[in-house]
C-alpha cells in the first residue's frame, strides 16, 4: 500500500477497533450522567452567585445613597426655596429595625414624615433650618433636590414595629 | 457545533454543547490518558472523571480546538498528578507528570500507533492476515469467512479476540514504557 493517506486511516480504522474492545467513556452512561450533573450544578452556583453579587451591589448602592454627604455644607441660597420633588418615597434601614410611625399628610403633600424616637444610621442634620425650628424634625435624608426624603420627627407618640 | 458554541454553552448548561463535548472529546481524553498513565488502565478512568468533572465546572470560553485541547490536557496532568498523590504514588513516577503540561495529542496518539504496529507485527501469520485483510484491504467478513472456512459469527469472535490480544499487547507495552 503506497497511498499513507489510505494506510493511516486503516490503520486508524484498526486502531478503533482495538480501543472499542476495551473501555469507552462515550458509552459509560453513569459517568456521563455524572458529568451532565456536575455541570448543571456548576450553572446553577454561577447563577445564584451572580443574583447574590447583584443584590449585594444594589444593597450597597443603597448605603451608599442614604450616606450623608461629607462635604461641606453647602450656604442656604438667599433666594426663594425650591419647591420639593413630586415624588417621595422612605428610606429606611430594616437591619435598624427602627421603631416608627408614618404620619399622614395631606394628599397633595411634598414630604412624607415619619415619627420615630430613634435615628436609622447617621444622618445629616435637616438643612431646612424652618422644618427645624417647627419642632420635633431632626433631620432630612436624600440629596437636595432628589426624589427621595425622609423627614424624622421625634419622639414618637407610641411604637410599633416593623 | 464549534468550539465557541460549544464552550459558552457548557457554560449556560445546554444540553446540545454537553453532548458535543462529551461525545467529541470524552474517548480521545481517555486514549490520551492511557498513555500518559502508561498503560494503567484503573488511574486513566479515575483521572478521566476527575478532568472531565473539573472541565464542566470551570471551562473558560475558548475559541478553538488547539486552545480546547490545549485547556485540557492542562486539566488532565493536573488531575493526574493529583490522583496519584491521592494514592500516594509519586507523581515524578511518570514521564507525562514531569513533562510540560501541554502534550500534543499526536504524540500521545503516536505511541499508541506505533504499539499498533508492534502489536501486529507479534501475531501469528494466520491472524495477522486475517487483520489485514479485514482492515487493510477491505475484504469483507463475508469473504475472509469463505477463505478460511468459518462461520461468520466464528470469524467475528476470532477477530474480537484478536482485537483484544492487540490491545492488551499495547496497555502492556505503555506500561514497560
Amino acid at each position: 500500500m503506497n497511498d499513507p493517506l489510505r494506510e493511516a486511516l486503516h490503520r486508524n480504522a484498526l486502531m478503533s477497533g482495538v480501543l472499542q474492545e476495551g473501555y469507552r467513556p462515550s458509552q459509560d452512561e453513569g459517568l456521563r450522567a455524572r458529568v451532565r450533573a456536575a455541570m448543571n450544578l456548576a450553572v446553577r452556583r454561577r447563577r445564584l452567585r451572580r443574583s447574590l453579587l447583584g443584590a449585594g451591589f444594589a444593597a450597597a448602592a443603597i448605603i451608599a445613597f442614604a450616606m450623608p454627604s461629607r462635604g461641606p455644607i453647602p450656604e442656604t441660597p438667599s433666594g426663594p426655596i425650591a419647591t420639593a420633588p413630586p415624588m417621595l418615597q422612605i428610606v429606611t434601614t430594616a437591619a435598624a429595625a427602627p421603631v416608627f410611625e408614618i404620619v399622614p399628610t395631606p394628599r397633595h403633600s411634598a414630604f412624607e414624615v415619619v415619627r420615630t424616637d430613634q435615628l436609622i444610621g447617621p444622618l445629616d442634620r435637616a438643612r431646612d433650618e424652618d422644618l427645624l425650628a417647627s419642632g420635633g424634625v431632626v433631620g432630612i435624608v436624600g440629596h437636595p433636590g432628589g426624589v427621595r426624603k425622609l423627614i424624622l420627627v421625634s419622639p414618637a407618640p407610641h411604637r410599633s414595629s416593623e | 457545533m464549534d468550539v465557541r458554541a460549544m464552550t459558552r454553552g457548557i457554560r449556560e448548561g445546554r444540553e446540545d454543547a454537553f453532548e458535543a463535548f462529551y461525545s467529541g472529546y470524552a474517548d480521545r481524553m481517555y486514549r490520551y490518558l492511557i498513555v500518559s498513565a502508561k498503560g494503567d488502565e484503573e488511574l486513566a478512568r479515575d483521572v478521566l472523571q476527575d478532568a472531565l468533572l473539573r472541565v464542566v465546572r470551570h471551562l473558560p470560553p475558548l475559541d478553538g480546538p488547539e486552545d480546547l485541547w490545549r485547556y485540557l490536557s492542562v486539566i488532565m496532568r493536573s488531575a493526574l498528578v493529583d490522583q496519584l498523590r491521592r494514592a500516594g504514588r509519586n507523581p515524578g513516577s511518570l514521564p507525562a507528570c514531569r513533562e510540560p503540561a501541554v502534550e500534543s495529542e499526536e504524540g500521545a496518539g503516536d505511541r499508541m500507533f506505533s504499539l499498533l504496529d508492534d502489536a501486529l507485527a507479534a501475531l501469528p501469520s494466520d491472524d495477522r492476515r486475517i487483520l489485514e485483510a479485514h482492515y487493510f484491504q477491505g475484504a469483507s467478513q463475508g469473504e475472509i469467512a469463505g477463505r478460511i472456512e468459518l462461520s461468520l459469527k466464528g470469524l467475528a469472535m476470532r477477530l474480537s479476540r484478536l482485537r483484544r490480544r492487540m490491545r492488551e499487547f499495547i496497555l502492556e507495552g505503555l506500561r514497560r514504557e
